[in-house]
């Protein structure tokens, strides 16, 4: 009888032919076999990402400079941030987080520009939901390699030096209602998903299976019952069973896990009840429906069940969370983002513009490059992005616009206190040009408009060129108190894209401006808007009076030692040409025809106070007052006890000029 | 048989599933307090015609009246009114007996629920199982219990279909008992069913195969109805015979009944001449009345060719 215990392979097989012939006869068991996998594939493979992206972001940027906006259009073009919002506040901010409607909220402090050029590492606050803390890991990777990345396109040149190992910017990180980014807060609240849909579905549906396939339905169909009676009547208790789960839950998370439990737990359990929809939908397909349709009825909405069970295996960008509703998660967070907020420390010398920068009204070409950059509306939603053009010309563009940031707030000091150039300038220029009332002449990086000022009634058209908002202001406003001048125009624009027609100037300058641009796009866009044999000029003077007296020591004093101190401290990384050596690289540019240098000289009625006001109209002073340093250190209270000495008494100042000119081909 | 009208009174009614004709225009009347008999073979469209009675199924043709209401429009109005039991048994296993049945009177809507399960249940004998999960029952617990269940909300017409299948026959006795103690108080029962012995405690029958009524009437109508004569041939060593007797030209069906054979045939004087020379020792040959088995196995035959 040993036939009894051994293997048979006949029987084997008749067993495995079996099962094949009552696999092809059951049409549902073939085509779950056949449209499950696939239901999955769609549904796994399209709705699950273990990397999301586009995580809905709002940004609150109190700077609104080139940099900022280059900030947000890096974190954009990383794809993990989909800019949703600009915000006003920060209650706004939290208000957006609270509430679910974004994942991030972007900091950016005011002046984040001015101090991403001065070398002062400004702070970006990066505010991020973490309930799932896994959804929000890789963003904030993506992010830190925007920090780290986004500005070496900008901080090329005189700039490279901010480029140092722990990058332009810190940022910081919030991680909002589960700083310590316990993962449990998350999957244990989830857990209530998979339970409250997969469990729950699976046990109803298996009821209502239940009941037809043991031939009770009949039984139940031949009742005066009506089919909402039996859906309902077998949904309920199901549901009830759903609620009895989640206090199950509620209270092991508490108890196991520690989750917080926060909010209004009346609530969770309200929106809990619409959200049991995939019992419905697999209880309803039955006696309303014909019988041969009920099975295949039945399989998505049970996937689609089971899929979102899994919502939590997984994290999925938007999806709803449980913290946001007001249930579990939302922990205290000690750290307010006002804890991160940037605020500048040491002396403020001058007030910065008086209000945000709203916007540049540029040059057509800067426009461009700022429409790309941004679209009109500060939605930051604009489908185009910005390509890092790797040009001199944006190059030059930016680290002009990033000197003129530099002078962001100095503009009072500065019309006051330095001199116009002398009116035979002017007469030398237009020899050169070969006209006594040159057409139309162009001052480039005309700051405060004081070497604009001079051509009114000397040249047709006059325009100023200036890239610093508070600048331009301050000379639109000196000039408008000047008799004639309404015929002169200030436009923003850098040295290498003024926006001026090509071949359209008889003679440019460039006052006091030269040894902040960059030469080689400078020198290309003098030559494109010079007429053929138009005049430039560099005209600079040397920012010490001569008046005699102890008070012009303390000034020379000053100068040697910030100029030591520079050299320490290196407050900002922004770099000047020397002035001495214009002409040399003018030559060299080979855009010009002729070359040479003069000198010229002027008197102007000074004061201690304006000696004082020079001073501080210096950027290198600026700059390491703002880092911190003491006037004491800088040599500036020695300058203010002389000058004091000098009393109200006018002097007269000499200025001395060198104006290094050019004149390019004839057609 | 009285001036009532009939429970069931439908003409041509009609179902298709897909191409095939599963019930074709078959019309019946059947009247109060009446068993009737409803026999056909596996397939022919019985448990179609009866789940259209009781409103499961919509016909597709036909129409006509169940209780007084229409049987294509009014189902919500029959069913408060009929009890159905189905083939297979389809009370709630893992309830037990007593909440099995409380839970039909609520579904029907019994008034006093407790009472009628008491007297449902006292009626049935099914006291000492009252707390016993269904489940566990016997096969006649089980249909003892589903005839309890399909009479507690007190019917006026039971559709019972197969009730007894697979029920031993003291079981299906006691069953039948039942049935005619309903039928003495004026409730109409449509029974189907394959067993003879069965057909022949019914009222009227009627004997439908592939959607076709093929006969109706009482057991001796349908009988006298096919004139079929069937003679008996007794004696030893009948297997041999038995090729021989179905060559025989008159002869349509033999068939072995223990130590006899039964020949029937439609032509009698013929079929007696035919068998008269088996009538030698130890053989023996003589009439006898056709059975009911014998006339339906003749009318599945006509019905085939």
């Amino acid at each position: 009888m040993s036939v009894v215990f051994s293997f048979s392979p006949r029987r084997f097989v008749a067993i495995i032919v079996k099962e094949f012939v009552q696999m092809r006869r059951d049409r549902v068991t073939f085509g779950m076999m056949v449209g499950i996998p696939l239901l999955q594939l769609v549904l796994f493979g399209y709705a699950i990402n273990s990397d999301p992206k586009h995580l809905p972001t709002a940004i609150l940027d109190n700077d609104r400079s080139v940099f900022s906006r280059d900030m947000a259009m890096a974190m954009k073009n990383s794809l993990y941030f989909d800019f949703v919002t600009p915000l006003a506040t920060e209650a706004q901010a939290d208000e957006f987080l609270r509430l679910g409607r974004v994942q991030f909220v972007v900091t950016i402090p005011p002046d984040f520009g001015r101090d991403l050029i001065r070398g002062k590492r400004p702070a970006v606050l990066l505010s991020a939901d973490a309930t799932d803390p896994s959804a929000t890991s890789n963003a904030v990777a993506a992010v830190e390699q925007a920090v780290g990345s986004v500005f070496n396109r900008d901080l090329t040149g005189p700039l490279a030096p901010l480029r140092s190992s722990d990058g332009p910017v810190e940022l910081r990180m919030h991680a909002r209602f589960n700083p310590e980014a316990v993962t449990q807060y998350n999957i244990v609240p989830g857990l209530m998903g998979v339970v409250l849909t997969m469990t729950l579905v699976i046990i109803t549906s298996l009821a209502i299976t239940r009941e037809r396939e043991r031939g009770t339905m009949e039984n139940l169909l031949i009742t005066p019952v009506k089919p909402i009676e039996v859906l309902l009547g077998k949904i309920l208790p199901y549901m009830v069973v759903g609620y009895l789960q989640m206090v199950l839950i509620i209270v092991a998370a508490r108890i196991l896990f520690h989750v917080p439990v926060l909010g209004s737990l009346t609530l969770l359990f309200l929106v809990r009840f619409p959200s049991s929809w995939p019992i419905w939908g697999s209880a309803s397909p039955f006696p309303p429906w014909p019988r041969t349709s009920c099975k295949p009825c039945r399989w998505p909405f049970l996937l689609s069940a089971v899929h979102l069970a899994f919502r939590f295996h997984v994290p999925l960008s938007g999806h709803a969370r449980l913290g946001a509703m007001g249930g579990v998660g939302a922990a205290a967070d000690p750290l307010s983002a006002r804890g991160a907020r940037y605020r500048p420390q040491g002396q403020r010398l001058f007030r910065h513009c008086p209000e945000p920068v709203a916007d540049l009204p540029v040059s057509p070409r800067l426009a461009r490059h700022r429409a790309s950059a941004l679209p009109a509306d500060p939605g930051l939603d604009g489908r185009s992005r910005l390509r890092p053009s790797r040009s001199d010309r944006r190059i030059a563009m930016v680290s002009t616009l990033v000197s003129a940031l530099r002078f962001d707030g100095l503009a009072d000091g500065y019309d006051n206190s330095r001199p116009a150039p002398p009116a035979a300038v002017i007469d030398v220029l237009c020899r050169y040009a070969g006209m006594a009332r040159p057409t139309r002449v162009a001052d480039i990086g005309c700051g405060t408009g004081l070497s604009t000022r001079i051509w009114i009634g000397r040249a047709g058209a006059i325009v100023g060129v200036e890239p610093c908002d508070d600048m331009r202001r301050r000379a639109r406003q000196s000039t408008d108190a000047v008799p004639g001048g309404e015929t002169v125009r200030f436009v923003a624009g850098t040295s290498a894209a003024t926006g001026l027609a090509p071949a359209s100037v008889d003679i440019a300058t460039c006052s006091q401006s030269l040894h902040w641009m960059e030469p080689e796009p400078a020198f290309a866009e003098l030559a494109r808007i010079l007429r053929p044999g138009g005049v430039f000029a560099a005209i600079d003077a040397d920012m010490t009076p001569s008046f005699g007296g102890p008070a012009e020591a303390a000034f020379f004093a000053l100068r040697r030692r910030t100029k030591a101190l520079e050299a320490q401290h290196r407050p900002t990384a922004v770099r000047r040409w020397d002035k001495a050596g214009h002409l040399a690289r003018m030559e060299a540019s080979g855009r010009f025809a002729f070359t040479r240098e003069l000198l010229a000289h002027q008197i102007e009625p000074g004061s201690g106070l304006r000696l004082v006001g020079l001073a501080l109209s210096l950027g290198s002073l600026a700059a390491l007052l703002d880092h911190g340093l003491s006037e004491e250190e800088c040599g500036l209270a020695d300058l203010r006890r002389e000058a004091a000495a000098m009393g109200d008494t006018p002097v007269p100042f000499h200025w001395s000029y060198r104006v290094r000119l050019g004149v390019t081909p004839q057609a | 048989m009285n001036g009532e009208p009939p429970v069931i009174d439908v003409t041509g009614l009609t179902k298709v599933f897909g191409k095939k004709t599963v019930v074709d225009h078959l019309d019946m009347r059947v009247s109060r307090g009446e068993i009737y008999g409803f026999l056909g073979p596996n397939g022919s469209g019985k448990t179609t015609f009866i789940r259209m009675l009781c409103g499961l199924l919509r016909p597709d043709d036909g129409q006509g009246t169940c209780l007084g209401f229409d049987v294509r429009t009014e189902a919500d109005r029959i069913k408060p009114l009929v009890g159905y039991m189905s083939q297979r048994f389809s009370l709630y296993e893992d309830l037990s007996v007593w909440e099995n049945l409380g839970f039909i009177a609520r579904m029907y809507g019994v008034a006093d629920k407790a009472a009628a399960v008491e007297r449902t249940i006292e009626r049935l004998r099914l006291a000492r199982f009252r707390d016993q999960l269904a489940g566990t029952l016997s096969g006649g617990w089980k249909q003892r219990l589903a005839l309890a269940a399909c009479m507690i909300h007190q019917p006026r017409l039971l559709l019972l279909d197969e009730p007894t299948a697979g029920v031993d026959p003291m079981a299906r006795r006691d069953f039948w008992d039942e049935v005619h103690r309903l039928a003495g108080e004026g409730i109409t029962a449509l029974i189907s069913t394959h067993y003879m012995d069965e057909a022949e405690r019914c009222h009227r029958l009627a004997y439908i195969a592939y959607g076709h009524l093929l006969a109706r009437g009482t057991v001796a109508e349908i009988v006298a109805g096919e004139g079929l004569a069937t003679f008996e041939i007794a004696g030893p060593d009948l297997y041999g015979l038995m090729d021989r007797v179905k060559a025989l030209p008159g002869v349509e069906q033999v068939v072995a009944f223990g130590v006899t054979l039964h020949v029937s045939g439609r032509d009698a004087a013929a079929l007696e001449a035919d068998l008269a020379p088996l009538s030698v020792a130890p053989l023996t040959v003589r009439r006898i009345p056709s059975n009911l088995e014998e006339v339906f196995i003749s009318l599945m035959r006509k019905a085939v060719s």
